[in-house]
């Protein structure tokens, strides 16, 4: 079924399965034609983005009249439709399918339900003056060590560089990384310090940069950019040359990116 | 474990939602299957044995001449595409396929993560004699949080997913493994007070017709595979009737 126009995509590149459906555009040269859609601004609640999304979510496509949202439908439907995607990133094999498949649903309610309440209670709720909630936070925590656990010793097996026995990257390995790369906006030593301690998902982090380059690092810029101003805010607190109270961390501040 | 080596092995609580759309799934297609019951209260996926099969823990797990798998959605998927059922299960066609695709993907985050806390935290936690740490500690607060969710979920199915002059979600005509995972979802929901199901599903109408399409395209093996179900909702209401009553 060829498209009619080139395929929209809307995404906030903070947005973790975001940079997952842009990553696997980029790396399969899938012609897109990018709307940026600010969260932090509201821009999803909009009338206009309703019409295209009812759920006010990113990310989410229009493939000529069709509309589809959430991020593992969207790389799946991309991978059947589109005739230069690679079989290794979601597999005809059916056994092998099904491995992508089940990581994929694991996904949602642990890695990322981990990582969003961690990273939404610790970083973001106050940023966006939101209240923090202590106690969704340590559950967070919870799960999304468990989580990491879990990927190092199911996930992640020796002599298989890819999540599920995989010996190629799939879509399931694009979407966990993009969600475990969102940890970085944390000034968390506790997160840091598991997540270093689990050597088969560093290493794996680091294949999948290897093999998406150089479009993990752009995909990811806004990352990067977010722990670079929190490192230079530090640095300056440290320095006794930033300009906060009570010698509290300073933190990220996204709508200034 | 005592059983066949080959052939499929379905290892289900009958009390768990997703199990239960397994098995529906598979006695309503004629696929041969050999369930084997454990019980998730009890522990029973915690064991050394039960690790084998599946070291995550979890139920629904298949073990299809050797080949285990986990997560009931990718399990349906799988099933759906070996064992030659009839299309409208999983469809082929690549639009029709991705919006339930899209459905089966939002269904964890949004129907059955508030629809299992509340649950937990309206009932289960609160049982007697139930085995600790198994569940998560009784949480007031996450049940009416959970309550919040659900109810932005199920209006979500009332007035989107269900928008359509054809019976099943995403406007299909026939039952879809979406329809299948959602409403064993939603059946969890009969163990709450009668006032509080009322709250969350008397005034919608879709979900009500729908839940019935659905159970008429798969019985009678939707109310075999739902009985354990049917019988712990009866035995709850029946306690808390006899409560009210001895407290008048």
């Amino acid at each position: 079924m060829a498209p009619s126009s080139t395929l929209k995509l809307y995404v906030d590149l903070m947005s973790q399965p975001s940079r997952a459906v842009l990553l696997f555009c980029r790396v399969n040269k899938i012609d897109v034609e990018l709307h940026l859609v600010n969260i932090q601004k509201g821009e999803q609640k909009t009338p206009e983005f309703r019409a295209i999304n009812p759920l006010g979510k990113v990310p989410c496509i229009v493939d000529g009249r069709f509309k589809l949202a959430e991020s593992h439908a969207i790389m799946k439907y991309l991978a059947s439709t589109r005739p230069g995607v690679a079989d290794h990133w979601y597999p005809t094999d059916v056994q092998r399918r099904a491995k992508i498949d089940s990581v994929l649903d694991w996904h949602h309610l642990n890695i990322r339900r981990g990582s969003m309440t961690v990273v939404f209670n610790m970083a973001l709720a106050p940023v966006l003056g939101l209240k923090a909630d202590p106690r969704a936070a340590a559950e967070g925590l919870a799960i999304l060590k468990q989580s990491l656990d879990v990927m190092e010793t199911v996930w992640l097996q020796e002599g298989y560089p890819f999540l599920a026995g995989g010996r190629q990257p799939s879509i399931a390995d694009l979407s966990v990384v993009c969600e475990i790369m969102q940890l970085q906006i944390l000034s968390n030593d506790e997160v840091a310090t598991y997540l270093s301690s689990k050597e088969r998902v560093t290493a794996w982090i680091a294949t999948m940069k290897k093999v998406t380059t150089p479009h993990f690092d752009d995909v990811h810029k806004i990352i990067y950019r977010v722990v670079g101003r929190r490192l230079q805010e530090t640095q300056q607190v440290k320095a006794g040359t930033g300009g906060h109270v009570n010698g509290e961390n300073p933190k990220p501040a996204l709508s200034k990116l | 474990m005592a059983g066949r080596s080959t052939g499929l092995k379905l290892y289900v609580d009958l009390l768990s939602q997703p199990a239960r759309a397994v098995t529906i799934f598979c006695r309503v297609n004629g696929i041969e299957a050999e369930e084997i019951y454990v019980q998730v209260a009890n522990g029973d996926c915690r064991t050394e044995e039960f690790k084998q099969i599946n070291s995550a823990c979890k139920v629904p797990t298949i073990v299809d001449d050797g080949f285990k798998l986990h997560e009931s959605h990718a399990i349906l998927r799988y099933l759906a595409t070996t064992r030659n059922v009839a299309d409208h299960w999983y469809p082929q066609d690549p639009e029709r396929r991705a919006l339930i695709d899209s459905v089966l993907d939002w269904h964890h985050l949004n129907l059955r993560y508030n629809a299992f806390l509340i649950i937990v935290h309206r009932v289960i936690s609160v049982l007697p004699g139930i085995k600790k740490g198994i569940y998560p500690e009784h949480n007031e607060a996450v049940a009416e949080e959970a309550k919040v969710g659900l109810n932005r979920a199920l209006e979500y199915v009332e007035t989107v997913l269900l928008n359509g002059p054809n019976e099943f979600l995403e406007n299909q005509k026939e039952v879809s493994i979406a329809d299948l995972s959602l409403v064993c979802e939603i059946k969890q929901l009969l163990w709450l007070e009668s006032s509080e199901q009322e709250e969350l599903l008397g005034s919608r109408k879709r979900i009500q017709a729908w839940l019935e399409a659905v159970e008429k395209a798969t019985n009678p093996q939707f109310n075999e595979v739902h009985s354990k179900l049917y019988g712990m909702a009866k035995h709850l209401q029946d306690g808390r009737k006899s409560k009210e009553e001895a407290s008048q």
